[in-house]
């Protein structure tokens, strides 16, 4: 390391510092002392205060040391909802040779922080800890605090790592009780009783047939079982659903009006989510935007992207005709209509 | 974690109250200790408070952290005022020790009654004074692993205290994480405590002193009440001699051996009066060249040999000078002021500072092979006063046999000196005053008596014979220092003896009429009394060095760093000069010949550092087996050139050995599949595999040692 990076490395700015009220009480103790020292020449007392000032040394030195070449990182799940405790993954990495002690990160907005008790030279720590982000939308943790009042607690050192990156917050879906039944199921209740069609979804695997498709084979059961097997699709049709979610604000509106929105955005992906496990195609129908019916993990995503970030508009949805076979599911600060 | 209830009182405990308390509680448990042994505090007392709080923290260990309800505080600070004032008045009658009562109260009371965080640091606030306290009145060496102890304790505390206060609102992560739990650690708790130390050193040695040190008071039991003074009591002897305090430490430019005579006179008393010895009336004068040079003492001052003493306070003003001393310098950092160090000499050759020294005195004396006499003799010293009495007059005549003590006064001393150190005579260190016919008791019934006895007897009865003679008091003999040219005189060597005034020829004459019993020996102490004997002279040290540590020490440090510094710039200089003009010479005279070859022999200096940094170090230590085996291969085939490092891969290693041949490649081969199999494998070799493995590797050594490398291009 270079003079130049040395002296930069003093004078880094990043580390940031705080005499805390037992460091305020030690340096006013060795103070008091010196004056002591000083008045009665009392080497006695003069050993003290030396002693004092080099524990302040060494307990400065300690701890910058102490927070210097950590890197951390937090990596959180997938899918995040609003409200619901989400586990995340928080690592502590020891860049340096030496050991790194009493290490508290606090991930900003929580209550606590954590503790790292060592992290030795090289390794990495990881804990994991459940966050809970109280409103959807685009969320960003801001920062990391990594910070030790290690080794005796006259100074709390640490550095911000701030934290670009953000997060997407779903909405938490509501469980809705009340859902009308699918039109499909009328041949009681069994997804295969579906009729046949090609679409994506798989009704049923059978023995292949002259005129099958060969698209059709499903090939590990053909391997398993020795003799050609195909699929057999379920039709898409009376399979669209959508989910119509009212954001026109009324004007005059009472400011409950913002919880009560807050609980329909809630309603409308417990519906949404509900529809889709249930196989339906299922689009959505937010004021004038509208996300196409759809199936599979990406359209999913997509429609929980999209009620993560709807607001409420002061102009009400122009009307729009909707094919027929499509369902729609109203929710809406008003109410849930089907 | 378990907490006090706080329930019932309707306030939340602090966090870790516990564990906070049992740690503020063992700091303050120990840190009155020392107050004890420096009689700042009586043993009831310190018993007491250990008692209470002992039982405090048993009780906080077992179950819930006792809390003294408000009314039981307010009821017994109540009671403690008045208990405050009789302590000052009637009991200790010390300001020093009714605060330290009082601090001892506060401190158990405010741990039985911890409400919120600002009482815990409360109570560690006063554990600190309390520590500061038994330092500050401690001059023992003993307080120096005291303050270590304290300090690694309290290093641990304060490291779980930081963690606790951190920790306040996450209380679980303490538990779930033992390695919190085992901090701070041995080793970072030995490193960190020690760096400190470390630091305290230089801290200590430079901050300002203002003031005068410090130093030991009067402790029960040393007291050195006579001996010295300008009066001594031939009957009473002081405690000094039953004391084994160090007093001097001698150090000698030629080797004491054991046996020889080291007396170091210290006062001659001339005159008697009232049973009493006093020193002579007028107080000396101040001979040319005292301030800061050498005092003449004798013909030739400051040439032979020199001893360096080091002179514990006696309480007096007299300095303890070997007998024979030809000059004597004070040492610079024993006086704060220059104007202070004075030394008087008077008509008796009693050498003295104008005052009593408080701290530790250094300074040097000279001495001759062949000292001159002291041929000196005052009127006053004419004074041949003693007690009137038959007694005296007739015990002499026995004791000269025929000498005639005015032609023969030497002879006749002699003679009366024989008759001391022959039976019925003997030593006997009773320190009991005998009244005031003590000396005739002493010659005609007891026979029986202390240094002072036998001294003080024999110069009244050569007195009685008209023979002047004086009371001499000092050290005789000490102890040889287990290590280096050192003695160590102690209180026991305290001694008196005799001068005698034998005819202008031969001046005054020293005799020590005490029997042998009684005569301390300068010896080698044994092997199981050099352990004390090194204590002893750390004790001195500490003395010497940290205690009356002050202005003039400082002066003088700064004054030899000045010194060693301009010495080694010269030194520097004188070299950079020589190397100057042999560089000069080496261009033939031209300067920037001569600057070129200084730079060639930076830049060789330069790569020879590179060079020398940037080797690869194939140290074995730590190692397995096989693993220090191949290591050493790989060092073997590095010192041929082989571009290897400690990290190069096996299959390198090989291919280097490779290129010394087959009968390299073989030994080399077997070595590293030992290796990978170790490493890479886990297993160990046994002990008979260890051994292949050496003859293996010098085989390999033998081969290459044969081999020519086949460069591969």
């Amino acid at each position: 390391m270079t003079l130049r990076s040395r002296l930069k490395k003093l004078a880094d700015p990043g580390i940031l510092v705080r005499v805390t009220n037992l460091g305020l009480g030690f340096i006013l103790l060795t103070l008091v002392v010196a004056v002591a020292a000083t008045n009665t020449g009392n080497n006695g007392l003069y050993i003290l205060v030396s002693l004092f000032l080099g524990a302040l040394v060494v307990s400065g030195v300690v701890s910058r040391r102490n927070v210097e070449k950590l890197s951390v990182e937090l990596e959180g799940p997938p899918e995040l909802y609003a409200g619901i405790p989400s586990r995340f993954t928080l690592r502590v990495t020891n860049g340096g040779r030496l050991p790194r002690r009493a290490v508290l990160v606090k991930i900003s907005g929580a209550a606590a922080p954590l503790l790292f008790g060592r992290v030795g030279p090289g390794e990495t720590a990881s804990r994991g800890v459940d966050l809970v982000f109280p409103k959807r939308g685009l969320r960003s943790l801001e920062s990391l605090l990594v910070y030790s009042g290690y080794p005796i607690g006259l100074f709390r050192k640490g550095r911000v790592h701030p934290l670009t990156e953000e997060r997407l917050v779903y909405p938490a879906p509501a469980i809705v009780h009340s859902i009308p039944p699918d039109p499909r199921q009328a041949e009681g209740g069994d997804p295969r009783s579906f009729l046949r069609g090609r679409g994506p979804e798989i009704r049923n695997l059978r023995d292949a047939g002259f005129g099958d498709d060969p698209r059709d084979v499903h090939w590990p059961q053909t391997a398993r079982q020795g003799k050609f097997i195909v699929k057999e699709r379920a039709s898409e049709e009376g399979r669209d659903a959508l989910v119509a979610l009212d954001v026109a604000r009324p004007p005059g509106a009472p400011s409950s009006w913002d919880a009560a929105f807050e609980r329909s955005v809630s309603e409308a992906a417990g519906l949404a989510l509900q529809l889709l496990a249930r196989g339906n195609r299922t689009g959505l129908l937010l004021g004038d935007a509208l996300v196409p019916p759809g199936a599979g993990p990406a359209h999913r995503r997509g429609l929980l992207r999209a009620l993560a970030l709807v607001g409420p508009t002061d102009r009400p949805a122009a009307p729009r005709a909707l094919p027929a076979s499509v369902a729609v599911f109203r929710a809406g600060p008003k109410g849930r209509a089907a | 974690m378990k907490d006090a209830p706080g329930a019932s009182t309707g306030v939340l405990p602090p966090p870790f109250l516990r564990e906070r308390v049992l740690a503020v509680g063992s700091l303050a448990l120990l840190a009155p200790v020392p107050l004890f042994f420096a009689n700042a505090l009586e043993l009831l007392v310190l018993l007491v408070y250990v008692l209470a709080l002992g039982l405090l923290l048993a009780r906080t260990r077992r179950g819930p952290v006792p809390r003294l309800p408000n009314w039981v505080l307010n009821l017994a600070g109540l009671a403690y005022l008045p208990v405050v004032y009789f302590d000052a008045r009637y009991g200790s009658r010390s300001l020093l020790k009714t605060m330290l009562h009082l601090l001892l109260f506060t401190t158990v009371f405010k741990l039985a009654a911890i409400r919120k965080e600002r009482d815990l640091s409360v109570a560690l606030v006063l554990s600190a004074m309390l520590f500061v306290a038994s330092v500050s009145t401690s001059f023992h060496v003993a307080v120096l692993p005291y303050v270590v102890l304290v300090a690694g304790v309290a290093w641990t505390v304060l490291v779980k205290w930081a963690l606790w206060r951190d920790l306040a609102a996450a209380p679980e992560e303490w538990e779930r994480d033992r390695a919190a739990r085992a901090l701070p650690g041995f080793g970072p708790l030995v490193s960190s405590v020690a760096a400190a130390m470390a630091l305290a050193v230089p801290l200590f040695l430079f901050l300002p002193r203002l003031k005068a040190p410090v130093v030991r008071g009067g402790e029960t039991g040393r007291e050195i009440t006579t001996g010295f003074s300008d009066t001594v009591d031939p009957d009473v002897f002081g405690a000094l001699k039953n004391s084994d305090r160090v007093m001097l430490r001698i150090t000698s430019e030629e080797p004491l051996d054991a046996g020889a005579v080291l007396r170091l006179r210290t006062l001659a008393l001339t005159r008697f009066e009232r049973g009493v010895w006093k020193r002579p009336e007028r107080s000396g004068s101040v001979p040319p060249g005292t301030r800061g040079g050498v005092v003449p003492l004798g013909p030739r001052p400051g040439s032979g040999e020199a001893m360096t003493i080091d002179l514990t306070p006696l309480q007096s003003r007299a300095l303890p000078v070997p007998a024979g001393a030809d000059g004597l310098r004070l040492a610079e950092t024993s006086f704060r002021s220059p104007s202070r160090a004075l030394v008087f000499v008077d008509a008796a050759r009693n050498v003295s500072l104008g005052f009593e020294p408080e701290t530790t005195v250094q300074y040097t004396v000279t001495t001759s092979r062949r000292p001159g006499r002291d041929l000196g003799r005052s009127d006053e010293e004419d004074g041949l006063a003693g007690p009137d009495s038959e007694t005296l007059r007739a015990f002499a005549r026995d004791a000269f046999a025929g000498i005639d003590p005015a032609a023969d006064p030497e002879g006749a001393a002699r003679a009366l000196e024989g008759v001391f150190h022959r039976e019925p005579f003997r030593y006997e260190l009773d320190l009991a005053p005998r009244g005031p016919n003590a000396l005739e008791d002493f010659l005609t019934v007891r026979r029986a008596g202390h240094c002072q006895t036998y001294a003080s007897a024999m110069a009244l009865l050569l007195r009685s014979a008209g023979i002047p003679a004086r009371f001499v008091t000092g050290f005789l003999g000490g102890e040889i220092g287990a290590f280096g040219r050192y003695v160590l005189v102690r209180g026991n060597n305290v001694h008196a003896w005799v001068e005698v005034w034998c005819g202008p020829e031969k001046g005054w004459v020293t005799f020590d009429p005490t029997p042998a019993a009684g005569q301390p020996q300068l010896e080698r102490v044994p092997l199981s009394a050099r352990l004390r004997q090194v204590t002893d002279g750390i004790e001195f040290f500490y003395d010497r060095f940290v205690l009356s540590f002050g202005q003039s020490d400082q002066a003088e440090m700064l004054r030899r760093l000045r010194e060693a510094t301009s010495g080694a710039a010269q030194a520097l200089k004188g070299a950079g000069a020589g190397v100057g003009a042999a560089l000069a010479r080496l261009g033939g005279g031209r300067a920037w010949a001569g600057a070129g070859a200084l730079a060639l022999l930076a830049a060789l200096v330069a790569l020879a550092i590179r060079r020398l940094l940037s080797r690869a170090r194939f140290g074995t230590r730590g190692l397995p087996p096989a693993s220090a085996v191949y290591r050493r291969l790989q060092k073997a085939l590095h010192r041929r050139g082989a571009p290897l490092t400690p990290s190069s891969a096996p299959a390198e290693t090989l291919a280097a050995a490779a290129a010394y041949g087959r009968a390299a490649a073989e030994p080399a081969a077997a070595i590293v599949k030992a290796y990978v199999r170790e490493s890479f494998g886990g297993f160990s070799a046994s002990e008979e595999e260890k051994k292949k493995l050496g003859e293996t590797l010098e085989r390999f050594r033998s081969a290459l040692g044969r081999g020519e490398a086949v460069r591969i291009s």
